[in-house]
């Protein structure tokens, strides 16, 4: 009973050495990015950028004029992209389970899952709105489609990363499928999963942006092709930073949940079923 | 009555299209309630022959059977615990959902087995109910994972090499602590090892296996008093028993000369 216990203090509030790190990870890169923004605004001023490349400040100038139709066009894009993302997340999950539960399945899957990915969603979303009208459902299919592969890598590679000792003590405990899927397979994927759906999530607002090119009367992608056709290129440069913020930000809140469910010491599936193992 | 049987029994591995021996005709008997083990070098199929009882494996050829019915039947009336030569504790698990787990699987408690707290009492890891594995000493991750094995009250005991990652002083403590909880629980035990001493210091019987096939070459009987105590470890008899222990691991090698030296 001698031995001693490896527990390590617990943390206790921000240290000053977290908060100068803080400042480090966020300071930093802003002073960069501002100093390049400068840099960008200095060399339009001084006439070496062509008329395509609008100076920040004249990008500044179109959100001015034109936020309430930025924020008009960014909710049906936020929406479809959305839903995409959670379509994709639930069937690679499912495609996964069936993808390891019956080995024989797998390879079928994925090869499915690299035809489908491989499919140039420009041409699809014309002849996929013809099958099922141009509306929200077209958008979100083919923000699922835009988001589906990586997810579906990232699933199966999850569920097949669990240790050898522990699937045969599951055995050994006679555990029915889904208790090894859902106490197991699944709690040993998550930090697959996430690095999977940090890839996907900046995806499906690509995916819904190019649903929007095709047809849409609100949405980021048809008012970029709006700005386009009339030649407004600082409005045009606006709408290419919304789609970069949202999907940065998509990309952000995927790592926050990330930190929350994989970095917080809470049992992963007592937090999905919403009880801590009572 | 949960004795172990194993008759007769023959596995064989594919590897590159070859077909490997690892166990070649081994017929054992482990009778309930006793504590044996099983030693010998790598490649003689110790820990595949404890894979076989826990059905984890199928035999090539023979039978085994525990308590009279094969192990798949015992495997899913839950009498099977088995200790890994690492804890394999689910990291995100605290210390007392690890040792749940089997319970959560098997649907609740069978008979009257113990609670998961009397368990993490029995191996002496009071106050650590809510620590992670991370947290915790290589030791202490052992004795969850066998507070885990036992909370389900299995007729038998499988232990594959279970301190063989741990340091003599501990694995020592271990044993001790092992042997206690053994003889409290009444279950038929067999323990893989590689250490002589350890073989001797714990089992009623020690079986040798020699390796390329995984064979029996000869069981000696441990007539040492138990409760056993470390005292036991100087005795003449214990080492006359290490010796008959090492007589059959190594055979004619330990009767050679030395080669002289040569320049």
């Amino acid at each position: 009973m001698a031995e001693g216990a490896a527990l390590p203090a617990p943390a206790s509030g921000m240290s000053r050495g977290r908060i100068r790190r803080a400042i480090g990870a966020v300071g930093v890169p802003a002073l960069i990015v501002l100093v390049l923004v400068g840099l960008w605004e200095a060399i339009k001023d001084l006439g070496f950028l062509p008329i395509t490349v609008p100076a920040p400040s004249e990008i500044g100038g179109a959100f001015g004029r034109s936020y309430a139709d930025l924020f008009y066009h960014m909710g049906p894009t936020v929406l479809s992209a959305l839903s995409g993302f959670v379509l994709a997340t639930l069937i690679a999950l499912m495609l996964g389970a069936i993808a390891v539960s019956y080995r024989k399945s797998e390879p079928t899957i994925l090869k499915l899952g690299i035809v489908v990915d491989s499919i140039p969603l420009i041409a699809l979303t014309p002849i996929l709105m013809v099958w099922v009208g141009n509306g929200l459902p077209a958008r979100i299919v083919i923000a699922t489609i835009a988001a589906l592969f990586p997810l579906l890598v990232g699933v199966v590679q999850g569920f097949k990363a669990v240790d050898r000792n522990v699937s045969d003590l599951f055995h050994i405990l006679a555990a029915s499928r889904w208790q090894r899927l859902v106490k197991l397979a699944f709690p040993s994927a998550l930090p697959y999963l996430f690095s999977a759906l940090k890839i996907a999530a900046p995806l499906s607002v690509l995916g819904a942006l190019i649903a929007e090119w095709v047809s849409a009367d609100r949405g980021l992608g048809i008012m970029m092709t709006y700005a386009l056709f009339s030649f407004d290129v600082p409005l045009a440069w606006l709408t290419i930073v919304a789609v970069c913020c949202l999907a940065t930000s998509a990309y952000g809140l995927v790592a926050i949940a990330e930190r929350i469910v994989v970095g917080q010491p809470i049992d992963a599936i007592g937090a999905m079923k919403g009880n801590a193992n009572g | 009555m949960t004795d172990i049987t194993i008759d007769h029994v023959t596995k064989n591995f594919a590897i590159d299209g070859r077909s490997v021996t690892a166990i070649d005709d081994i017929s054992l008997k482990f009778p309930s309630g006793s504590f044996s083990a099983l030693i010998g070098p790598s490649g003689c199929g110790k820990s595949t022959l404890l894979r076989l009882v826990a059905d984890i494996l199928a035999p090539s050829a023979g039978k085994i059977t525990i308590g009279g019915t094969p192990p798949d039947e015992a495997r899913r009336r839950h009498e099977i615990g088995f200790v890994f030569q690492d804890a394999s504790l689910l990291p995100w698990r605290s210390v007392m959902d690890n040792i749940a787990l089997p319970l959560e699987i098997a649907g609740g408690p069978i008979g009257d087995g113990p609670r998961p707290e009397t368990l993490i009492r029995l191996v002496g890891l009071s106050g650590f109910e809510n620590a992670k594995p991370a947290q915790l000493s290589g030791g202490m991750q052992q004795r969850v994972s066998i507070a885990r094995a036992l909370v389900l009250r299995p007729k038998i005991l499988l232990l594959d090499e279970p301190f063989g990652a741990l340091d003599e002083i501990t694995r020592q403590r271990m044993n001790m602590e092992l042997l206690r909880i053994w003889q409290e629980t009444g279950t038929t035990a067999i323990l893989v090892t590689h250490t002589i001493g350890e073989a001797v210091f714990m089992a009623d019987q020690v079986h040798v296996l020699a390796a390329h096939p995984g064979r029996l070459v000869t069981t000696i009987d441990v007539d040492l008093p138990r409760p056993r105590a470390l005292a036991m470890l100087q005795t003449p008899a214990f080492n006359h028993l290490e010796n008959a222990v090492r007589a059959a691991l190594f055979g004619d090698e330990l009767k050679a000369e030395p080669e002289p030296a040569h320049g």
